[in-house]
């Protein structure tokens, strides 16, 4: 494909889209990019997939530095749940040969609906608990930042939004291995990084405010995107151009979205991303319809 | 052992500058191949693109493809740095449980890498 500069320009316009809902949300934004590379692109779902797992490393790597630095994103916790993640994405061979991939998003299209309900009825700050004596919101200071809550897992940051520090731990460690475990499988399948499942799972399972899930998962997506992206790229399914475009807009608009993120609350974030799970499930459901396997 | 907020705060700035380092980097070289396609000097995707020594050798022949091929790869050996950053810096606050945590992600990511590209 060679591909004109209108193409180009499209594309890294709703690179900058993809890569700040995608901070914001903790998802990386692949969920975003391959309907553009597909319907308004023309390029074929399997390209359109492999460009969509590079672009979710970019939206990753673009922020998960500034998010360790300011402490939303948990660093000890992100990488224990990665063993999980990655041991997942090797398996994920096995899956592919026993279940059909649209079966697979038929499945996974119906977890994601009552998730999202689940977190529209959530009360909000459920599993956190804020500093009593909230410091200045300009000048988050690190030599007052209080000490976690008692556990190796736990964390704390300063959320601009309240104007105060979080503290929160860390529960139900191991369903959330699980639930990382498959997001970690069917990652390479449907060319996202498996945000829209450890969001949630951090978020209802551990017990996590959803600005440290969404930074914790933003921190993970990366990894476990870049398992699946080397497979893709070595079979030549990536799009040097076509990529290169999504790429360039998402590290611009990554950066904006996790600058965004700071300064909302966490109630806001936590309807937009059911908003978001209602959408990707939709999407594939589009797309098992299409392909014509029944839904189970 | 617990770590302090300052050992947080280093290891904290040692994965920030490794990662934004790889962008910047990978950033420039995707926005020169891009201008090197859109000039002409551009061949059709290589067969295998993650061979490194023909890449780089294409790359330096000014191949627009190559050159953002080479910053593509860049771009998907961040997140490994990243787990590499962090595991050498758990080693060296002597953090042996988060050390071989990462070590084990590592050695998976390593198995994957091998097995896409073998």
């Amino acid at each position: 494909m060679d591909p004109s500069l209108t193409k180009l320009a499209i594309l890294a316009v709703a690179g900058v889209g993809a890569g700040a809902l995608g901070a914001l949300l903790g998802t990386g934004g692949g969920v975003f990019v391959v309907p553009v590379l597909v319907l308004v692109i023309g390029v074929p779902m399997h390209q359109a997939i492999a460009t969509s797992i590079v672009t979710v490393i970019a939206a990753s790597s673009a922020v998960a530095g500034g998010n360790v630095e300011r402490g939303t994103a948990n660093m000890r916790l992100g990488m224990t749940l990665e063993i999980a993640t990655a041991l997942g994405a090797i398996c994920g061979g096995l899956t592919a040969a026993f279940m059909p991939p649209a079966l697979l998003e038929g499945l996974f299209a119906a977890c994601l609906l009552p998730t999202a309900i689940v977190m529209l009825r959530q009360r909000p700050g459920e599993g956190e608990t804020e500093d009593a004596a909230p410091v200045n919101a300009v000048a988050p200071d690190a030599a007052r930042q209080p000490l976690a809550a008692d556990g190796r897992l736990a964390g704390a940051y300063f959320d601009p939004a309240t104007g105060g520090w979080v503290t929160y731990r860390v529960r139900r460690l191991l369903p959330a291995l699980g639930v990382s475990f498959v997001a970690g499988n069917v990652s390479g399948l449907l060319g996202i990084g498996g945000g829209v499942f450890k969001v949630p799972a951090l978020h209802l399972l551990c017990g996590m405010p959803i600005k440290a899930a969404a930074a914790t998962s933003n921190f993970m997506i990366g990894v476990t995107a870049a398992a699946s992206a080397f497979l893709y790229f070595g079979r030549g399914s990536v799009q040097p151009a076509l990529t290169a475009a999504v790429v360039l807009g998402v590290l611009i608009g990554a950066p904006i979205g996790s600058w965004f993120g700071h300064f909302v609350h966490g109630r806001f974030l936590t309807r937009l991303f059911a908003l978001l799970l209602v959408a990707t499930a939709v999407q594939m459901l589009v797309r098992v319809w299409t392909s014509g396997v029944p839904i189970p | 052992m617990t770590e302090s907020p300052t050992q947080q705060r280093r290891l904290a700035r040692a994965v920030h500058w490794g990662l934004s380092g790889g962008l910047y980097l990978s950033a420039a070289l995707l926005v020169a191949g891009l201008m090197l396609s859109m000039a002409g000097h551009a061949t059709p995707t290589p067969h295998h693109p993650l061979k490194l020594r023909p890449l780089i050798a294409a790359s330096l022949n000014g191949d627009g493809t190559a050159v953002i091929n080479l910053g593509l790869v860049l771009l998907m050996a961040t997140p490994v740095l990243r787990v590499l950053v962090l595991g050498i810096g758990w080693l060296g606050e002597k953090d042996w449980r988060f050390a071989l945590v990462s070590l084990i992600v590592l050695t998976m990511l390593c198995v994957s890498i091998v097995w896409g590209t073998g």
